[in-house]
Order: C-alpha cells, then structure tokens, then sequence
C-alpha cells in the first residue's frame, strides 16, 4: 500500500471530551492546510525520465488533500495523498524517493513536519483552549451512516 | 458514501487552446492559484454548512485535476450522511438537498474571480513560454531592444 495517510493527534487536547469551537477550529484548519502544503510545496522537482512529454505531470503534487476532525473523538489532523500512476493506476507516493540512497520523500517531509510544524500546531491549538476555558462549548454525539456517494457534475 | 461534485472547468480548457493553441496541462503557477481557489470553496461550503454537523462540516475536501482534460476542481466529502444535511426548520422536498443546493450556488458566486485568476495565470505563463521560444540568442536579445531582423 503505497497510499499516503498521516493523522497527527495533540496528546493535550485529546480528551477534551467536547466538539472545538469555532475559534479552535480556526486554528485546527489553518495547520491542517500549513501541514498540507508542507507536503505539498517541496513535492516538485521530478525528473520524469522516460514519460513522454505530453504525458501527466504533478499528478501526485495535486493529491495532496488535508482532513480535519474537531469533534469530541478529539482534534485530528490527516493528510493523504492517494495518487495513482500515469500508466499503471497504481499507487505509488509512499515509496518515492529523491535517488536511490535517499530516504522515502514522504518520511523526510514527515519528519520536517514534526520537528518544524507540530510543536508550532500543538502550541498555539493549546493556548486557544485554554483562552475559551471559561465558555462551555456544545456536546453533540457523532452519527455514522454509510449511504453510498451521490454525484452532482457541475460546469463553468 | 458521501458526495462527490467534480466542477469542470470548460471556460479555464477553452481559453487555453485560445492562448496557446492547443490544450496542455496547467504549470505549477496555475496550479497553485486554482488549488487556492478549490480550498477557498471549500471554506465557503463549511462557513455555510450548518454547524450542528460538525462531522460533517470538517469532512468537505477539494482535490483538483490539472494534468489532463477535463480539468476540474472536484469537492468531496466522505462522511456517510452527508447528503442527508439540512438546516434546522428545513423540510426536505424531494431531492432538493442542501448540498445540491449549496454547492452549485457558490460556484456560481465565485466563478467569475476564479476564472479571471486563471486567465491571468494563463497569460502569465503564455507570456513566458512566447519569451523562452524567442531564446537567449542574438535574435532575441536584438527584439528585446526594438531591433527587427530585415
């Protein structure tokens, strides 16, 4: 499975036991999409040896999405990329590397991410708790259904 | 599960086979002004999603398609009831649900901004290819400074 999917959860906030406010969610987004583009922005710079020059490119650059979580199971962060190969439609960001004795491109970024940006993350996520600690927010339980994806196709 | 709404950008293919001549795929350049437009739709859904469906809300994702046709922005969100979202007092009639509701009216509200970025950027960029054909060499150096061969 060569699929990308990080989730960074805050130890300090995980039983916070209710929903985030809109304030906390706020900043919970604005990371979620730092996190992203930490992935994303140093994802450039392939070589393509052998694609034909009219064949895709930055398929894999595009991919990169953010999913945030700031209900009660706690604040979460994920980051996925799920690109498919050009001709073989198979995934394949989890195993790329820089050249052969580099590390896989996604731990590196990984590691800069949580070296550079989580502590950052889990900081500011904190102080923003604990300024709302005083304002009790909702208590809503999560439901869960699968009711099979509906298509709308829109044009502009 | 959830929903899938891909936006073709017919309008961003067209004016490229008008500026370039044929279609390509979008720059990087281009690709990060589109992508900052899929993530700003994004936050319009959510800022207008009723705010009892947390799980819900924070499930909304764009991805987008640059590298082949059609290009598109595509909108998602996976959380099972999704579809099934309405606003409080809302009665249901029919199929006429929020997000078939609430998507198409924001697309509509910010495609004219988004298209003129992307033809800015196409521009750009079109502006930049014209430059690389004419080189470095003399030739180009001489139109540069207003000097036409012959």
């Amino acid at each position: 499975m060569a699929d990308v999917k990080i989730t960074t959860t805050t130890p300090s906030t995980k039983t916070l036991g209710r929903r985030l406010s809109q304030a906390e969610r706020a900043v919970l987004k604005k990371w979620a999409r730092r996190f992203r583009e930490g992935f994303q922005n140093p994802w450039v710079g392939w070589k393509y040896e052998g694609r034909p020059a009219d064949a895709p490119r930055l398929v894999s650059y595009d991919a990169w999405t953010e999913r945030i979580d700031s209900t009660m199971r706690g604040p979460r962060i994920t980051i996925l990329n799920e690109a498919r190969g050009w001709r073989s439609g198979k995934p394949y960001v989890g195993y790329v590397r820089r050249s052969k004795n580099s590390p896989r491109e996604v731990q590196r970024l990984t590691d800069h991410v949580n070296r550079q940006l989580l502590p950052q993350f889990v900081a500011e996520l904190t102080r923003e708790i604990m300024n709302g600690l005083t304002k009790p927010g909702p208590s809503r339980p999560i439901r869960d259904g699968d009711t099979g994806t509906e298509t709308l196709d829109l044009e502009i | 599960m959830g929903i899938r709404v891909p936006i073709r950008l017919r309008s961003v293919e067209d004016y490229i086979v008008q500026a370039h001549g044929s279609f390509r795929q979008l720059t990087l350049a281009e690709r990060q002004v589109l992508r900052r437009w899929a993530d700003h739709i994004v936050d319009l859904i959510q800022a207008n999603w009723p705010v009892d469906t947390g799980l819900s809300r924070d499930g909304y994702f764009a991805t987008i398609q640059a590298s082949r046709r059609p290009l598109q922005i595509i909108i998602q969100d996976d959380v099972g009831y999704v579809q099934w979202v309405r606003r409080k007092g809302e009665k249901q009639a029919g199929l006429d649900f929020l997000w078939r509701r609430l998507i198409p009216q924001i697309i509509r509200q910010v495609s004219p901004a988004l298209l003129a970025d992307m033809k800015t950027a196409i521009d750009k960029t079109e502006a930049e290819l014209k430059r690389q054909q004419q080189g470095p060499g003399v030739q180009g150096f001489l139109r540069l400074f207003g000097v036409t061969n012959g």
